[in-house]
This record gives C-alpha cells, structure tokens and sequence, in this order.
C-alpha cells in the first residue's frame, strides 16, 4: 500500500466504488437466474429419472445450487462493501478537503504530506529590532504625504 | 424400489438447461466492475481488497460453471448409455434364437 498524501486522497474518485457496486449487483442477478435455471431443471427431472444414479446427481446438483447460492452472497456481500467505502471515503474526502480549503483561505499552506506553513508574519512580529525601523518606515511614508 | 425409472429426452433436455446455466455463468466476469476501484482510491486498503477480491469472484464464477458443465456432461453421458443399453439388450432379445 503506497503512502496517503493530501493530494492523493483530493484526488480519489469514491463515486468508482458506487458504480462497482452497481455492476457487482447484476452479477449477483446473474448467478441467480442461473442458478434457478439450473435448480428448475432438475425439478423437471423428478418423476421421471429415478434410482440410484438419479439420487446421486440430485445430491450433486443440490450443493452446486448451493454453491450458486453462497457465490451470489458473497457477490452481494462484496457490493454492500463498496457502496459502504464509497459512503465513507467520499465523506472522508470531503472533509479533507473542506480543512484544506479553510486553511488555505486563512493563509496557511497545506503541503502534500499533511504540513502546515502558516502564513508569513510581518517583521514587527517577529523581531524587536524591526519595530524601530517599521515606526521609521512609517513615519517617513506619513511625512511624503505630508509633503 | 430396486430398480430405476428414466426418460432419456428429460435428461438431454436437463443437460441442455445446464448448459445455458454454465454458458452464462462462465460469461460473468466480476472482475471487470471492480477494474476501477484500485485506480479511484490509490493508497487505501479498500484498493488492494477489491483487485484481490476480483480475482476471487471471477475464479468462484468460472469454478461453479465448470462444475455444472460436469454436471450437464455426466447427465448427457447417462441418457447416451441408457440409450445404448436399451438398444443392445433389445437387438439381443431380438436375435435370441436365431435372427427372425
């Protein structure tokens, strides 16, 4: 599994997993309608195929009916997964993405790994020394317009 | 009841809708819905589940339409020999004692 970035989770796609789900659900219709063509079948067979043979492939066609049975689930199961994950990596993402932006809109850089730079700050903030020359800076601009 | 009851077109049609059945299940192909999941949300465990879980569906569906291919090929072999041995013992019967 590669590393999650800022980036990469922005760029998920979450509404993929949906339309997997949708797929996945027909091929869980499909199965069942195989599985009751075959099931069907065998019901027709009743009556008229009857011994020993007939008991042994009634019992073999009855676990592959099962099997059908188990595979469709485990279809259906596999569906409900990814409509889950669609659900809540799109809700994820979102939310993501809403911090991102009101960092942003704030000032603040969020880097690719997650890092916040926040925005920079005047020198008066940061320095002392810079208050003195800030209040020169000033009072020379207030003289010019004086002038 | 010792004995055995058949109809031989039953079983060739049994076999017949058993082969539909395997025909369809062998065209399911689970993997190809699932194809984008791994592209659409890089980096999760959600990515590498679904190609491992493709692999898995397409393998169970091929599974189950190769078994019920047995089932349609065992059913069609038994009308056959049923066929055939009703056929020789009645050609025996039929020759006893000389040919008529």
């Amino acid at each position: 599994m590669t590393i999650l970035t800022v980036e990469s989770v922005i760029a998920w796609r979450p509404e993929a997993l949906g339309t997997a789900a949708d797929g996945l659900d027909g091929v869980a219709t499909d199965i069942d309608a195989a599985r009751r063509r075959v099931s069907g079948a065998a019901d027709s067979l009743g009556g008229v195929w009857n011994g020993p043979a007939a008991d042994a492939a009634s019992g073999r066609i009855s676990r592959d009916v099962r099997s059908a049975t188990q595979l469709a689930e485990a279809v259906r199961s596999a569906r409900d997964a990814l409509r889950t994950g669609s659900t809540g990596l799109g809700s994820a993402r979102t939310t993501l993405v809403g911090i991102v932006n009101d960092a942003s809109g704030r000032g603040f850089r969020v880097g690719p790994d997650g890092s916040v730079t926040p925005p920079p700050v005047p020198p008066v903030m940061s320095s002392p020394e810079a208050a003195d020359e800030a209040a020169a800076q000033f009072d020379r601009q207030v003289r010019a317009v004086e002038l | 009841m010792s004995g055995f009851d058949v109809v031989t077109d039953a079983l060739v049609d049994f076999a017949g809708a058993v082969d539909g059945a395997t025909a369809e299940l062998g065209s399911l192909d689970p993997a190809t819905p699932m194809a984008e999941v791994p592209g659409a949300v890089p980096g999760t465990a959600t990515a590498a589940a679904a190609g491992d879980l493709a692999i898995r569906l397409t393998v169970a569906c091929q599974a189950l339409a190769e078994t019920l291919a047995e089932v349609a090929g065992a059913a069609r072999g038994n009308a056959s020999t049923y066929g055939s041995s009703d056929g020789r013992v009645s050609q025996h019967l039929t020759t006893v004692g000389g040919a008529p």
